[in-house]
């Protein structure tokens, strides 16, 4: 998005010079566009992206970036799982599930593939290839080896 | 995004040969005064918090999430958070849907993190892990919305704009809960902000990480909302001996409820190559 198309809502199709690009968040854009829809002139259009920039521009700490990434393995012995220091995000989805197998292994492979799957998640990256595919599978370090031969 | 994944007690019962690694501070929390916790939002073996800044980005996940588990565990409860109720590092604390800022002696410093967080060595397997309370906490907010904020600011302790305490100053002002204006305490000893100050519970503190929450509409056609209060601490009696308190004379319990309430124990990160909880099957 260019400033320039602050101006799409007034419709004036006037050339007016772009304020400075520098330090301009994506957010106070956003509200300067709002600004200029809602049909004043362009130059006030220019004037209120100006002021909405300054009543919106986020406190440091405050910018989203939807590209951010979280390592989740850790570096180090005792290191603790991301989402608790993590400063925090605008949204959150708490769920609880209940064990409906009392096999360990289950439990074991349940783990394993949540492990290898929130790597994935946190890494902004999509978990189609994350195996084993069926909790009958071997575990990756089995408490109780299965005798069937392990899915390929 | 992150996922945070907890394993709670039931997980350490006699079904998985598990109960010898248990955690040493990992039980139900007891009944607390004033709770009105429903079963279908309490309890569960296994806890996932998924947090991003895009609801889709964490719903997404969840449902992925929920989808592996698929023939091992069933959901039993879920709660979708909004406007994150507590601050970070170099954020500006947030509003509750009371609409007063919430989280503002929140832990921050690496000294409180290490007394109050996380865990030591001596918690073996589970050093550098740590324990995860949540409550679903229901606001009656259209009755709140019908006080005057004179008595809502009492009921806090804390100015709703600022968020300064009543005895003075501006929002990151300490509390001083002896201050007097015409032979009253400025801030009510049964204000929120009394009742849960360390300074009242033997020093302790909790790390709060709470999100709003809303169900829509209850049965009786009320605005239906509240706070998924999830908090961090080394031992969950920290947040049993504060909640005993609160529970028991909170100012705030006439418009609030527990409904809902769960514990487990958060395991340290895996190293790469491993599994989170690896070490319980060793």
């Amino acid at each position: 998005m260019t400033e320039d198309r602050h101006d799409d809502g007034a419709g004036s199709g006037e050339h007016v010079p772009a304020p400075a690009p520098s330090g301009v968040s994506r957010r106070a854009l956003f509200g300067g566009g709002l600004a200029a829809a809602a049909g004043v002139g362009a130059l006030a259009g220019i004037g209120g992206s100006l002021a909405a920039q300054a009543a919106s521009a986020p406190p440091p700490g405050e910018d989203i970036d939807l590209s951010a990434s979280h390592p989740f393995y850790a570096e180090a012995t005792k290191q603790p799982q991301g989402g608790i220091r993590t400063v925090p995000q605008r949204y959150c989805v708490l769920m609880t599930f209940d064990m409906s197998s009392t096999l360990t292994a289950d439990l074991q492979v349940l783990l394993a593939r949540w492990s290898a799957a929130i790597a994935q998640l946190q890494a902004g990256k999509t978990i189609g290839s994350v195996s084993p595919r069926t909790a009958r599978g071997s575990a990756p370090t089995p408490a109780r080896r299965s005798t069937s031969a392990p899915p390929r | 995004m992150t996922v945070t994944v907890g394993l709670g007690p039931g997980i350490f019962d006699g079904r998985f040969g598990l109960a010898n690694k248990k955690p040493a501070h990992l039980a139900q929390i007891p009944d607390l005064p004033s709770d009105n916790l429903a079963a279908a939002t309490t309890g569960g073996d296994l806890s996932l918090q998924a947090c991003a800044d895009d609801p889709q980005v964490a719903y997404h996940a969840i449902r992925d999430l929920a989808r592996m588990a698929r023939g091992t565990a069933t959901v039993r409860w879920t709660v979708l958070g909004f406007g994150r109720a507590s601050a970070g590092k170099n954020q500006t604390t947030p509003r509750n849907l009371m609409g007063f800022k919430d989280g503002t002696r929140n832990i921050t410093s690496d000294a409180d993190y290490d007394e109050f967080v996380w865990l030591g060595d001596s918690a073996g397997w589970m050093a550098g892990g740590t324990y995860q309370v949540v409550r679903k906490i229901e606001m009656n907010i259209e009755i709140w919305d019908a006080d005057v904020i004179s008595d809502q600011q009492r009921v806090f302790g804390r100015t709703k704009v600022d968020g300064a305490p009543l005895s003075g100053g501006s929002e990151h002002t300490t509390p001083d809960f002896h201050a007097k204006a015409g032979g009253e305490l400025k801030i009510d000893p049964r204000s929120h902000v009394s009742l849960a100050a360390h300074e009242h519970h033997g020093g302790v503190k909790i790390l709060r990480r709470p999100y709003n929450y809303t169900d829509g509409l209850n049965q009786y056609g009320q605005l239906d909302a509240g706070l998924l209060f999830t908090a961090y601490m080394n031992d969950p009696e920290h947040f049993t001996r504060i909640q005993t308190r609160l529970g028991s004379s909170d100012r705030l319990n006439e418009y609030i409820s527990h409904i809902g309430s769960a514990v487990f124990a958060v395991p340290p990160a895996p190293r790469a190559g491993e599994y989170i909880g690896q070490a319980l099957f060793r």
